[in-house]
């Protein structure tokens, strides 16, 4: 048992809530990322669970038991920090002994050896314990914090933006690696990421943070299909979601959503049972939209035109609102260009105009 | 930095790059050799002479070093000098790290504290030391209304050889404390918190944090200031002059003192010179032993 739940947690710096009232519980070997804008509470939520910050209030357990009152080397974690934080003056081996011979004379320097040699082992890092830090590249130093993170067997992990030091290539594959580990050693995971991307393909279950305030906690899937605000469904994404202003209104015994040049019919989804007729904000993907010279679909006039690899992003003026879509590569549009919009009814997301709650279930 | 210079000059030859080289540093050269050299070799020059009233006389080999080292104000001195020095360096630097660790923080309060503490070192050596000697005064200053009630009031700190020691000795950590706050406290902030963090969650005590971090990453600062601490009160001539004026009966003349004084009350200036290439060659002993203290662990800095 290695759950960890927060209930009413607060924290304030000054005047500034960081965290107001948070409740969340991550269930044991989940592998959860806190995933928000800088400042958004996230960091303060992993410090707070790591004894590094108090709460003002509000319980924290870990494994069933209160952990706030407990410092940070009682509560059985351990923390890879963004700047890895290896010690400059020892040398591999000894960072990753550091965790071992801190708590006084726990382990005798064979077990130490032991222990810190299949850390190495399993991180692919077994040639690299004579160095120092400084001789190592960010990628290897990156495997020496989870090794020394590692080498103690701590109940729950705690990764405080891990990967954002890297370049973009090796963060996509230290990805995989991190996931690999999750998946063999199977312990409770936190992670701490404003990269959506990291979040969507680690996580078992992502909580997006804003402002202090948990937006809504559920696995990547829900999180990206069924966003429970503007916030999350703008933020988690490869880019920038489309909102448009209008108004949901029934035509022909059909619900409709109707906005400035704008008229699109809704699929009979059940999520759209309880919906009413009135004022919404339509949110949909790039990826739902397609941009053709086809005859049917909404009128529109291109402004930019994007080359993404395998297809085209197209920004499309449909009268005054200006829609990301995407366009197949040998469509070969220019700006300037008249194309016709077709959307795709199953990636809609309304949202209401003031406070920005999704109007539909979030439920999948 | 020439490889830096021949890949950006290409068509220059390596002789125009080291003669652009030089003009570049030429100012600075001059400046050391006017203000460094000349008077360093003067003094080399006079301490192999007979000086009498700044009239160089014949030159006359060791004599002036023999006569020095065996005389025995000189000795004295050495040894007023060693008991001095080493009291303050390790005073100044215990009561300087304590500052440092404990107004790390960057609250009002301890940057307030930090300004209140620099005060002693940025007013000038010569007032800081002609204050505390009238605060120390037999007539009128602190210790007569502290040891008065005790019937002891008639005691002077400047007439006993082991109290105008201790004033000597309280002057110079006063003044410098701050010095040493103020070095060890930029290499305190040159550590990245985060390491404090991760070894808190390694499990790490204050105490193993202290002896396993913060003492290794001091490492440098720690020389730096210890060096420049201990040349500092070697050298320093103002707290004996004004605090003590080397009394009582020589007991706090240091070495500094007492080639001031062969120098400009004797005018020895041979003599003199040849104190102070001792006391030259004394002192870079001890910075090559201080730095070899420091350097075995070490491996990578």
């Amino acid at each position: 048992m290695t759950d960890v739940r927060f209930s009413r947690v607060r924290k304030a710096f000054g005047p500034v809530a960081a965290l107001a009232g948070l409740d969340l519980e991550i269930r044991s070997g989940e592998f959860v990322s806190l995933l928000g804008p800088s400042g958004s509470g996230k960091s303060t939520t992993l410090n707070l669970l790591a004894g590094l910050l108090d709460a003002d209030s509000g319980d924290i357990t870990i494994g069933g038991a209160r952990v706030n009152d407990l410092s940070p080397d009682k509560r059985d974690i351990a923390m890879v920090f963004q700047n890895y934080a290896l010690y400059p003056h020892m040398t591999v081996f000894e960072n990753l002994a550091f965790p071992l011979r801190a708590r006084g004379r726990a382990f005798d320097e064979t077990q130490i050896k032991t222990k810190v040699e299949a850390a190495a082992e399993s991180l692919g890092v077994a040639a690299l314990l004579a160095r120092y830090p400084k001789e190592l590249s960010g990628g290897q130093q990156q495997r020496i914090a989870l090794g020394r993170a590692m080498v103690r067997d701590p109940k729950v992990f705690l990764l405080d933006e891990p990967l954002s030091n890297l370049d973009a290539r090796l963060r996509i594959r230290m990805r995989r690696d991190i996931k690999a580990l999750h998946d063999r050693i199977k312990s409770t995971i936190v992670y701490v990421t404003h990269d959506q991307a990291e979040a969507l393909t680690m996580s078992t279950r992502i909580a997006v943070f804003d402002q202090g305030h948990l937006q809504q906690y559920g696995t990547p899937n829900q999180i990206y299909h069924r966003p429970a605000n503007m916030f999350v469904a703008n933020f988690v994404g490869e880019r920038e979601i489309n909102f448009v202003n209008g108004a949901i209104a029934a035509k022909d015994g059909k619900a409709n959503f109707v906005a400035d040049g704008l008229t699109l019919n809704l699929a009979d989804e059940k999520r759209w049972r309880n919906l009413r007729a009135g004022k919404a904000v339509l949110g949909i993907r790039t990826e739902a939209i397609k941009a053709t010279r086809d005859d049917t679909g909404v009128s529109a006039i291109v402004e930019q035109v994007e080359l993404v690899g395998p297809e085209l992003v197209v920004y499309a003026a449909v009268r005054s609102a200006q829609l990301s879509c995407r366009a197949d590569l040998n469509a070969d549009l220019k700006p300037g260009d008249k194309v016709r919009l077709t959307f795709d009814p199953a990636h809609f997301h309304f949202f209401e105009p003031d406070g920005g709650v999704s109007l539909a279930g979030i439920e999948a | 930095m020439r490889a830096w210079f021949q890949r950006r000059r290409k068509g220059a030859s390596r002789a125009d790059a080291d003669a652009f080289a030089l003009r570049l540093v030429a100012p600075a050269l001059l400046i050391e050799f006017l203000f460094v050299f000349v008077p360093l070799a003067v003094g080399l020059y006079y301490s192999f002479h007979s000086v009498r009233f700044f009239q160089v006389g014949r030159f006359v080999g060791f004599d002036n070093y023999l006569s020095v080292l065996t005389s025995p104000a000189v000795l004295n001195s050495f040894a007023v000098t060693a008991v001095f020095a080493f009291g303050s360096l390790i005073l100044t630097f215990v009561v300087g790290f304590a500052l440092a660790l404990h107004l790390e923080r960057d609250g009002r309060v301890a940057v307030f504290m930090r300004a209140v503490v620099l005060v002693p070192y940025v007013i000038s050596m010569l007032v800081g030391s002609l204050l505390l000697k009238w605060v120390l005064s037999q007539d009128s200053g602190v210790p007569q209304t502290v040891l008065g009630p005790l019937g002891i009031a008639d005691f002077s700190v400047f007439a006993d050889s082991s109290s105008a020691m201790a004033a000597l000795i309280y002057n110079a950590v006063w003044r410098d404390a701050a010095f040493a706050m103020i070095m060890l406290l930029a290499g305190l902030k040159s550590i990245p918190l985060e390491l404090y963090a991760a070894a808190r969650v390694d499990g790490a005590s204050p105490w193993y944090r202290f002896r396993r971090l913060t003492l290794p990453l001091l490492k440098t600062p720690m020389l730096i200031t210890l060096v420049r601490l201990l040349m500092h009160f070697v050298n320093s001539l103002t707290f004996q002059l004004i605090l003590t004026g080397g009394g009582p009966v020589n007991k706090t003349e240091t070495v500094a003192l007492r080639t001031f004084r062969l120098g400009f009350e004797d005018y020895a200036l041979g003599r003199a010179n040849a104190l102070s290439f001792v006391v030259f060659l004394i002192n870079v002993c001890m910075i090559v032993l201080l730095v070899k203290l420091f350097k075995p662990t070490e491996k990578l800095r």
